[in-house]
């Protein structure tokens, strides 16, 4: 969407107007899907997480200052969502992402794989068929979120260590190593 | 190859689009990390329709809900300083009429004013209030994601509303036109 584009719909969208919240739904809702995809590596909660995302949308377009980037705002709205279900998870663990980690660092995958593998091993390998989802899941938490807002969010750096309140040089430096890690486990094996 | 955090902090500073002269060795990590960042198309997802239309329907819905209560309060003020001041109205026509000399000094525009900047009355407020208490209740009840759920609230909570208006009695016009 062009900039003066964008601008119409959003003052639109804080007027209040359906037609307005919709619009930045559909230029959006694929990349927020996309992130949500990839940051619980499960289409039900991506779908989940999309839907609610349209509520949040029509609660707090009115807090939104136009002199920022709207798409590190929208997506920080999206961080907190999974930041939210995240902790959710931990809470209840009854239903919660393979990629979710326990406070000592131990992936649910992990932990789970011996314990469960009869039973929902199907389940399983269809949330995690998607090796760059298996890959992504190989990071750490931070890690994955700072990757995952810098391409879907199209989060500058500063942005980035904005949200995530650390120096700039560590985003990089985290943002560096966790795409090395991706790269290495994607290339087929020689 | 070791970088340093000065190193990465004048890179991302570059990749954020400031004017820096990167050296060699900072150059090459700028190229890196941005080739690293070409693998992530492959993240693209397709969202599906179906996910999408839902999204759409709780959006258009929950764009409409605020903005419905917003005009039935302000339908509700509306009518009751409506009949405030009609109530007004009446009572300084007959106050002038009554009289054989000219009309007292009473401007009823003040009245109206006066009449129309009256504080809303417990039970509206009790009724507005409640009126956004079931709101964020609908909005936020599992049952309010799968289904447009609340219309039926509404519908009585716009009965109540009715009702209450036709209890508001002209006695309930200011003082100062008598």
């Amino acid at each position: 969407m062009e900039p003066a584009e964008l601008r119409a719909v959003i003052a639109s969208a804080q007027a209040g107007r359906a037609d307005g919240l919709a619009a930045l739904l559909e230029a959006y809702g694929p990349r927020l899907f996309g992130y949500f995809l990839r940051a619980t590596g499960s289409h039900h909660d991506a779908e989940d997480l999309l839907s609610e995302m349209a509520l949040r949308l029509v609660r707090q377009i009115g807090k939104y200052d136009d002199r920022g980037r709207f798409e590190p705002w929208l997506f920080r709205i999206a961080a907190n969502m999974i930041r939210d279900r995240i902790r959710r998870w931990k809470s209840h663990p009854t239903a919660m992402s393979l990629s979710i980690e326990s406070d000592d660092g131990a992936r649910a995958a992990d932990t789970l794989a011996g314990k469960f593998e009869t039973a929902d091993a199907g389940l399983m390998a269809a949330e995690a068929s998607d090796g760059l989802t298996r890959a992504l899941e190989q990071l750490d938490a931070g890690t994955r979120e700072m990757v995952l807002l810098r391409y879907f969010g199209q989060m500058s750096f500063k942005e980035l260590a904005d949200t995530f309140e650390c120096p700039l040089g560590t985003v990089l430096a985290r943002v560096h190593r966790g795409l090395a890690a991706l790269r290495e486990m994607l290339e087929p094996p020689h | 190859m070791d970088y340093t955090t000065q190193h990465y902090e004048r890179v991302a500073q570059w990749l954020d689009g400031q004017t820096l002269e990167l050296t060699a060795q900072e150059q090459a990590l700028a190229d890196e990390i941005r080739s690293g960042e070409g693998v992530l198309c492959a993240l693209e997802a397709s969202v599906p329709a179906t996910a999408m239309a839902r999204a759409q329907r709780r959006l258009v819905a929950a764009a409409a809900k605020p903005s419905r209560i917003r005009l039935a309060l302000k339908y509700v003020v509306g009518v009751e300083a409506a009949a405030i001041a009609g109530a007004a109205m009446i009572l300084v026509t007959l106050g002038v009429l009554s009289q054989d000399t000219p009309a007292p000094a009473i401007v009823p525009t003040e009245v109206l004013i006066s009449a129309a900047q009256k504080p809303v009355s417990p039970g509206i407020q009790a009724l507005a209030e409640r009126m956004d208490q079931l709101e964020s209740e609908i909005v936020s009840t599992p049952a309010a994601r799968s289904s447009a759920t609340g219309d039926g609230d509404f519908d009585t909570m716009e009965r109540d509303l009715k009702g209450l208006l036709r209890d508001i009695k002209p006695s309930q016009g200011p003082e100062s036109g008598t």
